[in-house]
């Protein structure tokens, strides 16, 4: 009878559990399939600033279509000089065992490069706080996700998940995520580092609607370990735009805008 | 200098559109001028004994590029100062071209830099361009590339492309000369070079090369197909009893070139091999008494380690082979060459620490360039580094009191 009660504990807890751990999955999805158009451009504006107030500026153009659940991108590189005309092109596939298709156009060498679609995910993008995987779409399914708690604040209810990544080789343990209900957006990540310590600090700001589409005008992301920050602006962001897919081409990434 | 006036005569007509096309631009919002450019000055001075300054040069870099619609007319001037070599100051154009993109068909005419293949650094089926060798590999590898004036047509599509290169008169490496360079190579006593005899300017000399390229998910290749020249000049030299003096003569042949490329993507590894069938290619006597024409094999594999956290490791070797070998030939049946090149960023992207080396395995010759770029503004760059090169035989031996260390500042506009 005993063993009977703890089997039938156990059962219900594990039933909690497996209810929760998919309840935050399909919050993440919704977040991932926020509508967002098939197609949409933007300029972006990257501030990069390290811990004596030093500025740097990076600006980027950049297009972006699906292909059923694929994303083809396509971003060229506008400021400072000396990576002007540099041209990267992704195809991030939904399928988590299929590794992206990426492509890097140096202007001075005049040459595209197959890299690896792989390794640049952990990279920093631009010398930036944000890394390849934090300004693209990161897999649901690379993480997995446990909704800890629903909370308040500012006037909007908020999810907060902790999502910790399956596989080694990532930069993160874990990271806790504020979801707006309203609109399914997120509004910060926590990012902590192998030892536990709060690493990384993403605060996403002018949230709005832009062509009937929930759009984020600023992120910040802050290394708390280091003192550097980077603020990405959002500038002109278009959603269904006309745009014919040959753009997404290494033809188009070698000729620039 | 020959090219100041055709440069100012391009810069006119770009100014001359300009105001032609102001009324339109202001109608259509779509014409668009952009002067851009950098001035770097770069110094380098012998690390051996008795510390010679081996190059010393500033040079301004002007970048004018004027759009209109798909059309859009580029041209690059460089302006320099060196002090070491003189034929090397004054304005020189650089790329001079006109370039329409229609939906079918991309039309690019002029004067313009032609890079194929992946090999990195080395040349298998990049042969369009050739290289500037006035200070041998000691610069920028962008600075190496010579421009050529060709009509380049192109198909562009999405996950392919074909296009068909015509050079009417083929450029040549140009190699260092002069007894004020420090990279000219030394003669033997009443010797003289000559490697201005490139095959004369008609239309039967010209140059055409072809080739596909596939884009596709799991790999991407190209084929390529042309008729080119040896631009390396093949050396022969020629004993003149009359005037007891040695003329060493450069011979350039026009030969056969099929070959092709592949990058394969394989987790955090990118696989990229080059391969093509030189038909026809000079190749000098030992004693340099003459040349033969032979069929070589050039292929080179490659391997690239994107191993994050800012780590790019790169290696290649490359070999080729000598059909219907002699033994009297200047080069091995069998020669090969390996490269390496290791860089990794630092504070945020703002440092950077390369090397890269090449190792001549049949002459058990090296060169290796270290450098260390930093980022001082989004606007200021400043260098250092070394070329150090030496071995046992051959050309990197040859040159192994040039090894030096050298500095250099870059200002982009």
């Amino acid at each position: 009878m005993k063993i009977a009660k703890i089997a039938a504990t156990l059962v219900v807890a594990l039933c909690t559990m497996s209810a929760a751990e998919t309840s935050a999955r399909d919050i993440m999805i919704k977040v991932k399939d926020r509508p967002d158009g098939d197609t949409r451009s933007s300029s972006m504006e990257m501030k990069l600033v390290n811990k004596s107030g030093n500025t740097r500026v990076r600006k980027i153009t950049s297009y972006a279509m699906d292909v059923g659940a694929d994303t083809k991108t396509i971003m060229f590189f506008q400021y400072p000089n000396d990576v002007k005309g540099t041209g990267f092109l992704t195809v991030n596939y939904d399928d988590v065992n299929k590794e992206d298709d990426k492509w890097l156009y140096l202007p001075a060498l005049k040459k595209t490069r197959r890299i690896s679609g792989k390794s640049s995910k952990t990279d920093y993008f631009m010398g930036s706080d944000f890394t390849y995987d934090d300004i693209g779409k990161r897999n649901v399914d690379e993480d997995t996700h446990k909704l800890l708690r629903e909370e308040s604040a500012n006037g909007f209810n908020y999810y907060v998940i902790e999502s910790t990544p399956k596989k080694d080789g990532e930069i993160f343990s874990k990271k806790l995520i504020w979801i707006r209900k309203d609109c399914d957006v997120v509004e910060k990540i926590e990012f902590y580092d192998k030892l536990g310590k709060l690493h990384r600090q993403m605060i996403s700001s002018d949230i709005k609607k832009v062509d009937g589409f929930w759009t984020v005008g600023k992120m910040e992301m802050k290394n708390v370990q280091t003192g550097h920050s980077t603020e990405l602006l959002f500038l002109d962001p278009k959603y269904n735009i006309q745009l014919d897919s040959k753009i997404f081409s290494v033809n188009k990434l070698e000729r620039g805008l | 200098m020959k090219f100041i006036a055709s440069a100012a005569l391009f810069i006119a007509a770009i100014a001359l559109i300009t105001l032609l096309f102001s009324n339109r631009a202001y109608a259509q919002d779509e014409f668009s001028l952009q002067l851009n450019g950098f001035v770097d000055t770069y110094h380098a001075l012998q690390a051996k004994y008795p510390h010679k300054v081996m190059s010393s040069r500033t040079r301004a870099r002007l970048e004018l590029r004027a759009d209109y619609g798909e059309a859009t007319l580029y041209s690059s001037m460089n302006i320099a100062y060196n002090s070491l070599l003189k034929d090397q100051s004054g304005a020189f154009l650089r790329e001079a071209y006109f370039d329409y993109a229609g939906k079918f068909l991309e039309i690019k005419a002029g004067r313009q830099i032609i890079t194929w293949g992946v090999a990195d650094g080395l040349r298998i089926t990049d042969l369009i361009s050739p290289m500037d060798y006035t200070e041998f590999m000691a610069n920028d590898y962008d600075d190496i590339r010579v421009p050529v004036n060709a009509v380049n047509l192109k198909y562009p599509g999405e996950s392919f492309s074909a296009e068909v290169v015509f050079v009417p008169v083929p450029e040549y490496f140009v190699m260092p000369e002069g007894e004020d360079n420090p990279w000219t190579m030394a003669l033997p006593d009443r010797a003289r070079m000559d490697l201005g005899d490139t095959p004369e300017k008609r239309l039967k000399n010209s140059e055409v090369g072809a080739r596909l390229r596939f884009f596709l998910e799991n790999f991407d290749f190209s084929l390529t197909a042309m008729h080119t020249y040896n631009k390396a000049p093949v050396t022969v030299a020629r004993y003149n009893p009359k005037t007891d003096s040695i003329l060493i003569k450069g011979v350039y042949k026009p030969m056969e070139v099929f070959g092709g490329d592949i990058s394969i993507p394989m987790g955090e590894f990118v696989i990229r091999g080059e391969f093509a069938e030189y038909l026809n290619e000079p190749i000098a006597l030992a004693n340099s008494s003459d040349y033969f024409v032979h069929h070589t094999s050039n292929f080179l594999i490659g391997i690239d380690w994107y191993a994050g956290n800012n780590w790019t490791f790169m290696a290649q070797y490359m070999h080729k082979v000598v059909s219907d070998y002699r033994d009297d030939l200047s080069i091995e049946q069998n020669s090969s060459m390996v490269t390496a090149r290791i860089s990794k960023e630092l504070l945020n992207n703002t440092l950077k620490l390369s090397v890269y080396g090449i190792l001549d395995i049949d002459n058990l010759g090296y060169y290796i360039r270290p450098a260390a770029d930093y980022l001082m503004s989004d606007q200021i760059t400043l260098s250092l580094g070394a070329d150090i090169l030496g071995g046992r035989r051959g050309t990197f031996k040859t040159y192994d009191k040039n090894t030096q260390l050298w500095v250099k500042g870059k200002y982009f506009f």
